[in-house]
């Protein structure tokens, strides 16, 4: 079989097996989220946290208890992190420097997983376990919860709440996350992966070098960095060690892990509105932007330019040689259509245009299908900007599932899809235009300037992946990259939280001849035109001075 | 989970050092923590600001 063939009938399995979950996963997700009744564990857990299930929140409301949360968790994890030197498990490792200690905070409190830092010599069992684990599962239910509260904002009538913030959030931990991520650990387990608290082991090579091996709870870790789309690896290599990432069964396994959530979700909406097609319109646009970006990056890293991989036959720099070049190109891709900062390979050795592709992907504002929750919200936006757009060209009434859109609406639709974009492009410009910022690169010219786009995109999205060749371990860049993941993830979620407010005080208006219908092929083609033009129109100048011009010249 | 089990004993002794814990952060480190803390609480009033203008537009 040849390598083409090969990466063709890995990314048919990887769709095959989403399509089988969307329709299985997605319909125990609606259950989990819109059950009347609650679980003996989860009144326990009301009762310790000092709530009433059944008493609903306002948008206000929702998204106070949300801030509030994530607040706590930035100063809890930032606590651990400086006191880890003297807590449990410690094995002679110290408290983490306090820029380090608060970027991590941030980065996993708000689902990036950017890092900072070697986890194995930095962070002891404690942190990652109680700490980084732990916000891996709250981040991820976090994101759940918002897209869940959006979608009921469209399918109330005239109601002042949108349900209870910390019911959704219990629920989507204790009926989905945990249920899987037992399941996935004990699969990653199966398949080799490493799961205990030992310290460090030195060990003798065949070649008779030392070699430090470092045990720890990789598995439980690995599973929940995939499922929640977060990313933060145990190893610093991530998912290109061994331990974390053992062989191409755990390769499939991992792509396939982060992908689940996010292409189910959709099947959450379309019960939800009590349509199934408009769940299907969603799933579709996200697929087809998913399969086009991972095709392309396969076949633009497959057919490899440059005089040494022409001459070797094989892009083989930065990849494993055990998940080869298809294996890691489809890790890329999904990472970074996903809000999942896990590597198997160092972006910065991909081509030109196939790390101008993995830019890309984070630029559609990760949407295709995005992280958990965050990947629906964005793209249920993305469906009012279309309908907004769709009536403006052909004079239908901007309406979508019966809620008027009207400009209220659209001013907080449109400052969502002007966030990230700020962002990134204010810090990629406040770093290239300082002397000091600038010697963080250690490539010039257009590759130093994709290393330091990739760095505020992988940021701004709360993606988490890094293109590497960029010394980020300075107060400015933790600082800087810790404010834009701050405010990529709360600013939107502000925003999303707001408008379903609004969507749920509206009364549902009925469907007229003017009504332009959003659950065809139709819809779902313009809903992946918009976001091509409209990321294309924003962001093209930048990838212009970085990765294009690599690409193409 | 018996590695589990032992690892949390024999570390437990280990917990009575929290009490001695602020002496081994300098001074510098004491005015980064603050910082930082600042920081958080800098971009979470702004976050809270933000919730309020979005529920008014």
């Amino acid at each position: 079989m040849t390598p083409g063939w090969a990466a063709a009938a890995f990314i048919t399995s990887l769709v095959v097996a989403w399509a089988i979950a969307y329709r299985f996963l997605g319909a125990y997700m609606h259950r989990a989220v819109t059950s009347p009744h609650h679980l003996r564990v989860e009144k326990l857990t009301y009762r310790a946290i000092g709530i009433n299930p059944d008493k609903e929140q306002s948008s206000a409301g929702y998204t106070r208890s949300l801030l509030a949360l994530s607040a706590v968790s930035i100063v809890g994890v930032f606590a651990l992190q400086r006191l880890q030197g003297h807590l449990w498990l410690a094995d002679g490792m110290a408290g983490v420097s306090p820029r380090v200690a608060w970027n991590t905070a941030v980065s996993f409190v708000t689902n990036t997983n950017w890092q900072t830092y070697s986890g194995e010599s930095t962070m002891t069992h404690l942190t990652q376990m109680a700490g980084l684990a732990v916000q891996n599962f709250v981040s991820a239910a976090v994101g759940i919860a918002v897209a869940v509260a959006l979608i009921r904002g469209f399918t109330r009538r005239a109601s002042k709440t949108l349900g209870n913030f910390w019911v959704d959030l219990t629920r989507i931990i204790v009926r989905i996350l945990l249920p899987l991520a037992i399941l996935g650990a004990i699969l990653f387990l199966a398949a080799g992966m490493v799961q205990n608290l030992t310290s460090s082991i030195d060990v003798t090579t065949l070649t008779g070098a030392q070699q430090t091996l470092t045990g720890g709870p990789v598995a439980s870790q690995e599973i929940i960095k995939n499922l929640g789309t977060n990313g933060g690896g145990f190893y610093n290599v991530n998912s290109a060690h061994p331990f974390e990432n053992p062989n191409f069964a755990t390769n499939w396994l991992e792509i396939f892990v982060i992908g689940l959530i996010p292409f189910s979700l959709p099947y959450v909406f379309g019960r939800m509105a009590g349509d199934r097609r408009q769940g299907f319109a969603i799933v579709g646009a996200m697929a087809a932007i998913a399969i086009t970006s991972i095709v392309a990056v396969n076949m633009l890293e497959l057919n490899p330019s440059g005089t040494v991989p022409s001459a070797i036959g094989s892009s083989m720099e930065g990849r494993e040689t055990r998940l080869g070049v298809a294996g890691s190109a489809t890790f890329a891709a999904m990472t970074t259509l996903t809000s999942t900062g896990s590597v198997t390979s160092f972006h910065d050795s991909y081509s030109g245009l196939g790390g101008s592709v993995l830019t890309l992907n984070m630029m559609l504002g990760e949407v295709a299908p995005g992280g958990v929750g965050s990947g629906l919200y964005g793209m249920l936006i993305l469906a009012i900007i279309t309908v907004f757009v769709a009536g403006l060209m052909v004079g239908r009434t901007p309406e979508y599932l019966g809620k008027k859109i009207g400009p209220r609406e659209m001013k907080l639709a449109s400052l969502y899809f002007l966030v990230t974009p700020a962002l990134v492009l204010t810090g990629t410009a406040a770093a290239i235009s300082s002397p000091t910022q600038r010697s963080a690169m250690l490539n010039t010219g257009g590759h130093g300037f994709s290393e330091v786009l990739y760095a505020f995109t992988s940021a701004s999205n709360n993606n988490g992946s890094a293109f590497a060749g960029l010394a980020t371990d300075s107060t400015w860049w933790a600082t800087a990259l810790g404010l834009c993941m701050a405010l990529g993830r709360f600013i939107p979620i502000v925003l999303v939280l707001a408008l379903a407010g609004r969507l749920a005080r509206q009364g549902i208006t009925p469907q007229s001849a003017g009504t332009l219908p959003t659950s065809t092929t139709l819809f779902a083609g313009m809903v992946v035109s918009v976001t091509l033009v409209t990321v294309a129109l924003t962001f093209l100048p930048a990838l212009a001075l970085g990765p294009l011009a690599e690409g193409l010249f | 989970m018996l590695d589990a089990g032992v690892a949390l004993v024999v570390e437990w002794g280990d917990v009575q050092n929290i009490r001695t814990a602020p002496h081994s952060f300098g001074r510098t480190s004491f005015m980064a923590d603050l910082g930082f803390l600042l920081l958080t609480l800098a971009v979470f009033g702004v976050l809270a600001l933000a919730a309020k203008g979005a529920e008014r537009l």
